[in-house]
């Protein structure tokens, strides 16, 4: 029996979890008298498939697969999902309050500098022109209700 | 019959027909380029700009933005592994390893070559087919729909990579997903957590957006083009006379079988690209390196979903029946134009009815001659500056996903999968599973269960059907097939232990 790689191990911990989860879920659904099947019926076989793939790919793993060498990563790269998700959850939670315009500018600048462009005056304006093009055409020529917010 | 297409030719001849299909295949391709922007909303959306005119004019614009939106998913799948339509999706798999060798070019006329190949085979079917396959389409039941979801699923087997048990994962978690929402028999709430957003099912767009597009942005840098500094990117290239004979009887097999998956209800272009992807791979010759930049893989996936746009007018144009979502869209345009789409549309309006047909035909010619007159202009969008075009991708991605329903529990779901979309990156899973699973999850699940109501709980309704018992021998074949070929010792490999031990 050899080692599962990271990867391996990840991958199939996750998939147990979600599928334990699953049936959890899906047996707290009501089940209907006098009916072949109820709401938690189809989830909840598929929680339990699920489950034996998870299993099958730790026997498989383990029974043929060397650990795999971990993959180089750049720090840029490493950093991009924590601080891009970040900006994104946090330009969701703002906009409303603040509007479209402004806080799309704001993130885009901010994505960039994220990615690794230092000049904050060319992207914020880039920004700008970016938010005014999308406003223009989802909100003005698809009539897509975009949020004023306190800045617009 | 020549006065019906005498007739339908002097439909055709009005200049103002051209104008619209030009203008409406010009900014379907630019919809359709957009992650999250589909061809169905481009059509939703410029439904009231035909108010104005006439029926032929009108229809010419919502069927030019039809077949532009397909091919113009194409695009940004090619350049920057983001396909701008679900259908897309199976393209990028082959055209994206052909861009990182410099050779995007290449990939995107051989893309709108296959597409015109698909284009005319399905529009020739939907000429001299229509009234037969949406006969047989008819007869489908509960059993058959059934059986064409497990086909589907089974297909997914020659999508999963290296790992069988990841690729299956990945449908499984696909399917479980396609669960949320309203119970389909009992319409009873399942997974919401809390958002009635979630009422209506997990929102397709916003995954696929996700998954591809947010991933590509937060996963970065390993995903950006390499491009080997000795080869010169060509901005605009004519086919290759070379991909072009090696890719010929995959187009037009992946035509045929696009045709056919698009004239089923509820299998549009997305499904169809898979199946002809899939399809192909499955008879994948030595040298053919499908998911490492094979050109057949991008014919194929090319000519099928292009010949399931005419395949969905199939049983739109004889029965009023919509082949897929467009096609749902496209009936409200003909009843707004005083036409009732069905059996006596041929009778009652066959000049127009030809004209129709006719108007397809050209659609598929005019995205040819746009998507090659332009390619040289989306091209250079490759010079701009990628961390540029990585922010403007994050925005016009989220704008995608929150425009569909004015919601933004889309976006918040879009960056959920765009984080599961990293991680399955970095696990080896292929998204291109789940997200195929998720599509047809709700017709798997929805007559499974209708099946057992019509036959009193027992689950032998499926194998008491000729069409579902082939459906399902044919899904069996598959993946048997699948199964083989891995098991099979893979000449790169071997080469690989060879080279080591040397």
């Amino acid at each position: 029996m050899k080692q599962l790689a990271l990867s391996d191990k990840l991958a199939f911990g996750f998939t147990a979890l979600f599928a334990v989860g699953t049936i959890g879920a899906a047996r707290a659904l009501p089940v209907i008298e006098n009916a072949h099947s109820g709401p938690g019926s189809f989830p909840q076989a598929l929680g339990w498939v699920l489950l034996f793939l998870a299993l099958a790919g730790v026997y498989q793993g383990m029974k043929s697969s060397p650990p795999a060498a971990a993959e180089d990563e750049d720090s840029e790269a490493r950093i991009r999902l924590p601080w891009l998700g970040g900006l994104t959850v946090a330009y969701l939670l703002v906009m409303p309050y603040l509007g479209f315009i402004s806080s799309t500018a704001l993130l885009f600048a901010a994505a960039l500098a994220v990615l690794g462009y230092r000049r904050f005056a060319p992207a914020l304006a880039t920004g700008f022109l970016f938010a005014f093009l999308l406003y223009w055409g989802f909100g003005i020529m698809m009539n897509v209700s975009l949020p004023q917010g306190w800045v617009g | 019959m020549q006065e019906l297409l005498l007739g339908a030719s002097e439909l055709l001849l009005s200049p103002m027909v051209w104008v619209c299909l030009f203008a409406g295949v010009t900014s379907g391709m630019i919809i359709g380029a957009i992650p999250g922007l589909s061809a169905t909303m481009g059509v939703a959306l410029l439904v009231p700009f035909t108010f104005e005119l006439t029926i032929m004019p009108a229809l010419a614009l919502l069927i030019g933005i039809y077949c532009g939106a397909v091919y113009g998913g194409t695009i940004p799948a090619v350049l920057f592994r983001t396909p701008g339509t679900p259908a897309s999706a199976a393209t990028l798999l082959d055209a994206y390893p052909m861009m990182q060798r410099g050779e995007a070019g290449r990939a995107l006329s051989l893309a709108a070559v296959s597409a015109l190949v698909g284009g005319v085979i399905g529009t020739l079917f939907l000429i001299f087919l229509t009234p037969q396959i949406s006969h047989f389409a008819l007869r489908f039941g509960p059993a058959e729909y059934f059986a064409l979801a497990v086909l589907g699923l089974s297909l997914i087997s020659s999508l999963s990579g290296a790992s069988m048990i990841k690729g299956a994962i990945a449908t499984v978690a696909g399917l479980i997903c396609a669960t949320v929402g309203m119970d389909p028999v009992s319409g009873y709430p399942r997974f919401l957590f809390g958002s009635v957003s979630l009422m209506e099912g997990m929102p397709f767009i916003p995954v696929l957006i996700g998954l591809f597009a947010l991933a590509e942005v937060f996963s970065g840098g390993g995903a950006a083009p390499v491009v080997e500094e000795k080869k010169k990117m060509k901005l605009f290239e004519w086919p290759h006379m070379a991909d072009v004979v090696r890719c010929k009887w995959i187009a037009i097999r992946s035509a045929v079988l696009g045709t056919f998956t698009g004239s089923t209800p509820g299998a549009g272009a997305d499904i169809a690209a898979f199946l002809c992807y899939s399809a192909a791979r499955q008879q994948a010759g030595k040298d053919d390196v499908y998911g490492r930049g094979e050109p057949k893989g991008i014919a194929a996936s090319e000519a099928g979903k292009t010949a399931a746009t005419s395949g969905a007018m199939i049983p739109l144009l004889s029965l009023g029946i919509p082949g897929d979502s467009v096609t749902a869209v496209l009936i409200g345009a003909f009843i707004l134009h005083g036409i009732q789409p069905g059996p006596l549309l041929f009778q009652d309006h066959g000049a127009l009815a030809y004209a129709v047909l006719g108007l397809m035909l050209f659609a598929h010619v005019a995205v040819f001659i746009v998507a090659f007159s332009t390619a040289r202009m989306m091209m250079a969008a490759l010079k701009i500056d990628r961390r540029f075009l990585h922010a403007g991708i994050l925005l016009l991605s989220l704008m995608g996903a929150y425009a569909l329903r004015a919601n933004v529990v889309d976006c918040w779901v879009a960056l959920a999968f765009g984080v599961i979309g990293v991680g399955m990156r970095k696990t080896g899973i292929p998204p291109a599973p789940f997200l195929l699973a998720l599509i047809l999850g709700g017709m798997a699940e929805t007559n499974w269960r209708r099946g057992l109501v019509l036959n009193d709980g027992s689950a032998l309704f499926i194998w008491q059907r000729p069409i579902s018992m082939i459906l399902l021998l044919v899904a069996v074949v598959f993946v048997t097939l699948t199964v083989v070929r891995q098991r099979r010792p893979n000449p790169d490999s071997l080469l690989a232990k060879k080279s080591m031990v040397e």
